[in-house]
């Protein structure tokens, strides 16, 4: 996620352009491979177990790793080694940027001390962000934050790099008491917190997410988009629900819902959080425990 | 093939599902949003099996599941649920579904669930 999170910086900085860009991102996915794809050429999985860990990632908010171990298929220690086989995403970003002559390390160097310097990041945070793990990485984005929805902002990232694009990142978070919102999918939950997960965005932006996660085919117009993005939301809340009942926190989920008409989502604290999604932004919006209303 | 009735608020899941479905020789007898609707459409057809989501509007699929295996016990019925969702999945078995199924899925499980209640 860091990867794309520096070159947005590195793009409005002014450092590099989009089509420099783009051929950086051309270069990184060229070198590099899916976790499945490396085990199965490593001869530690066949295709079939793959296939299978990548069927259940869709349906439970674990690493493509964590269930090969609980299915008995890999060990820690030949998970830890297919990681470093694979290479962390952001050192391959650099390393394109290199390769395509576009900055030196030196000048990467500089902007990334810029960008921590402008974030008021830590070393520790710039670590975190660096190693391009989404555990790692959503918190330093959503310190200071109630704890559950830090946990659910943590499963939507997941859900979408997964389901959605694997090249999905987030921006800074910001709160809110009223939100404009456009195109608009929502849904509630209830029980020992009542909590609404929401995404908005511009119609083209929630279109793209939409055939992210459904598949073109599915995608005909924007009541098809928003529906779509109503599905990933309730798969979100499950997951997440599901964890919460890990902590005995029991929440349950209403039917989700859309509108595609401009209005305003008023609430005491609406925490929201920008997401990029197939070069789009949407709006991930979720508040705790408070009134809320719609105009 | 067997006859099968899809009752699902999300459109874009009926949609998925029914491609899925008569892509593999199903014939689908009906669409419904939620499980009022799909009362309905039982008094007009008979399917061999309903899909039935369990999140609904107007009428949840527990409710739906308990007036469809009272009216028409002899339909199979596979539920439909997100993760977390467990304690009503076992509700719904409990109260006669005969298996479930869980979203985002996997057409090749569906297919698998499907084609063991149909065969």
């Amino acid at each position: 996620m860091f990867d794309r999170i520096f070159a947005d910086y590195l793009l409005k900085s002014g450092k590099l352009s989009q089509e420099q860009l783009d051929l950086v991102f051309e270069t990184q996915e060229k070198k590099r491979a899916r976790l499945g794809v490396i085990a199965v050429s490593e001869q530690l999985m066949t295709v079939e177990q793959a296939e299978e860990v990548n069927q259940l990632q869709a349906v439970c908010d674990k690493r493509f790793g964590d269930i090969a171990v609980e299915k008995g298929y890999l060990t820690d220690e030949q998970v830890s080694r297919l990681l470093s086989l694979q290479g962390n995403l952001y050192l391959s970003f650099v390393q394109s940027i290199v390769d395509n002559e576009l900055l030196s390390m030196q000048e990467i160097n500089e902007a990334q001390e810029q960008y921590q310097r402008e974030n008021s990041f830590t070393l520790m945070d710039m670590e975190n962000l660096k190693s391009c793990d989404i555990d790692r990485t959503t918190p330093i984005f959503l310190h200071g934050q109630s704890e559950l929805l830090t946990a659910l902002c943590g499963v939507m990232a997941r859900t979408t790099v997964r389901l959605v694009d694997y090249h999905a990142y987030m921006k800074k978070p910001y709160i809110a008491k009223e939100v404009p919102i456009q195109y608009f999918s929502m849904q509630e939950l209830f029980g020992d917190h009542n909590i609404i997960t929401a995404i908005t965005g511009p119609a083209d932006a929630m279109k793209q997410a939409a055939i992210g996660f459904a598949g073109e085919q599915y995608i005909s117009d924007e009541e098809d988009a928003l529906d779509a993005i109503c599905e990933l939301i309730n798969c979100v809340n499950g997951l997440f629900a599901t964890d919460m009942s890990l902590r005995n926190i029991e929440v349950d989920m209403k039917a989700p819902y859309y509108q595609a008409k401009e209005g305003i989502l008023t609430a005491d604290s609406l925490l929201c959080l920008p997401i990029i999604v197939s070069g789009k932004e949407i709006t991930l919006i979720t508040a705790i425990d408070t009134e809320y209303s719609i105009k | 093939m067997a006859k099968i009735l899809i009752v699902d608020d999300s459109k874009i899941f009926r949609k998925i599902l029914r491609t899925v479905l008569t892509d593999n020789g199903y014939e689908i007898v009906g669409e419904a949003g939620n499980g009022q609707e799909a009362l309905e459409i039982l008094k007009t057809v008979t399917p061999d099996l309903v899909t039935l989501d369990i999140t609904m509007p107007v009428m949840d699929g527990l409710e739906a599941l308990k007036n469809i295996k009272t009216s028409y016990p002899s339909v199979k019925v596979v539920m439909v649920s997100a993760a977390g969702q467990k304690a009503k999945v076992m509700e719904a078995l409990k109260a006669g579904a005969s298996d479930f199924i869980q979203k985002p899925f996997d057409a090749d499980a569906v297919l698998s669930v499907i084609g063991k209640l149909t065969s």
